[in-house]
């Protein structure tokens, strides 16, 4: 395999870990849909004596 | 006669100059805005002073424990401010440097709110969770600056109180120390280890815009050498959060409650650690109390 092949092969994997990585570290985004999901649940049961605060 | 109307008339008009004199703007219900930033030239080594708030710092020893109190005044209920060490729930930081980027004239630690997943969260009018825990006090502050405990987070009293007032601020570490004026018993079980020798923090109302904060400085395990004023050295190990309730009920505080204390408890004044803890040892929290001048002395540029 000649050396220009390989520096190919080579470029090509950095670039998929490059990539890899990006996608797998959660975005600050998300964490803030997930901050809004949260305060928007409202109360886990009509019983929850603070289902008020979501009212 | 004309020298009486004249001194009547200047009697008259002098209450509404008065009166202009102490009318400031408030400053923003809004976590992300800071305080204005305080004149340096009112700073003493103890106190800060100018027509909107005034604060007097003390060292004291109660037993083997040190003492940091701070006791302030402020002209509006705005100036009695919480922020956060970044958006909630991504960042920590040194409660110096919290202090710092929103211009504390002085300054403590919060309840460490993101260090757990629940609790009825509530900053400067913003809500961030709603999950009020039964087993604890909650502490608010309404839009006066008034100081309302709630134990063990009564819904019944919550729901009342909001109907009667806006929360500003919702805090869910506690106990409560003094409420209506009544020293309160600790509660063995309560979290963070109350009849401990330990570092604390506690808060308390004395009247209406009158607060005190104390900072009490190392543990049984943890003690801490402090340089008293007359070059003497002393070891602090810390208190029970019952001897921090008696304190500030003899303060006069008519409402008072305990914060996170352990290694997070610290006080800023200025920008200096008042409390002996460096800036090196701090723990990094989410969150603080602090008061802030409602002057703009022209100085907010310089910080931006």
């Amino acid at each position: 395999m000649s050396d220009k092949i390989k520096n190919l092969l080579l470029t090509l994997l950095a670039a998929v870990l490059l990539v890899g990585f990006a996608v797998a570290i959660p975005s600050p985004d998300l964490k803030q849909e997930a901050q809004e999901s949260y305060m928007n649940a409202g109360p886990a049961d009509e019983d929850d004596e603070y289902a008020f605060l979501f009212e | 006669m004309r020298k009486l109307a004249a001194i009547l008339l200047c009697a008259m008009l002098l209450p509404c100059f008065a009166a202009a004199e102490i009318a400031f703007p408030s400053l923003p219900i809004d976590i992300n805005t800071p305080g204005h930033v305080a004149d340096p030239a009112n700073f003493t080594a103890t106190t800060y002073e100018d027509p909107s708030i005034s604060v007097t710092m003390e060292r004291v020893w109660v037993g083997e424990a040190h003492f940091n109190v701070a006791r302030v005044k402020i002209a509006d209920a705005s100036q009695l401010r919480t922020a956060l060490a970044g958006p909630f729930g991504k960042k920590t930081n040194r409660i110096s440097t919290i202090a710092k980027n929103n211009n504390a004239v002085v300054a403590i630690g919060g309840d460490y709110c993101t260090n757990e997943e629940g609790g009825f969260v509530v900053r400067m009018g913003e809500t961030f969770r709603k999950k009020p825990i039964k087993t604890r006090d909650m502490l608010i502050t309404d839009e006066n600056g008034d100081f309302h405990i709630i134990p063990k987070s009564d819904a019944a009293t919550l729901k009342a109180l909001m109907d009667e007032h806006t929360l500003v601020n919702v805090f869910n570490f506690g106990p409560a120390l003094v409420i209506d004026g009544q020293l309160q018993e600790i509660p063995k079980d309560y979290r963070y280890n109350p009849n401990g020798l330990e570092p604390r923090c506690g808060i308390g109302q004395v009247g209406p815009l009158e607060y005190i904060l104390v900072v009490v400085d190392g543990g049984k395990d943890r003690p801490v050498t402090v340089t008293n004023a007359d070059g003497t050295k002393q070891k602090s190990y810390g208190c029970k959060t019952a001897t921090l309730a008696q304190f500030l009920y003899d303060q006069g505080c008519q409402q008072a409650y305990n914060l996170d204390g352990g290694n997070s408890a610290l006080m800023v004044f200025g920008e200096e650690n008042f409390s002996t803890k460096t800036v090196k040892s701090e723990r990094s929290v989410s969150d603080i109390i602090y008061f802030a001048t409602a002057i703009d002395f022209g100085l907010d540029a310089t910080k931006e």
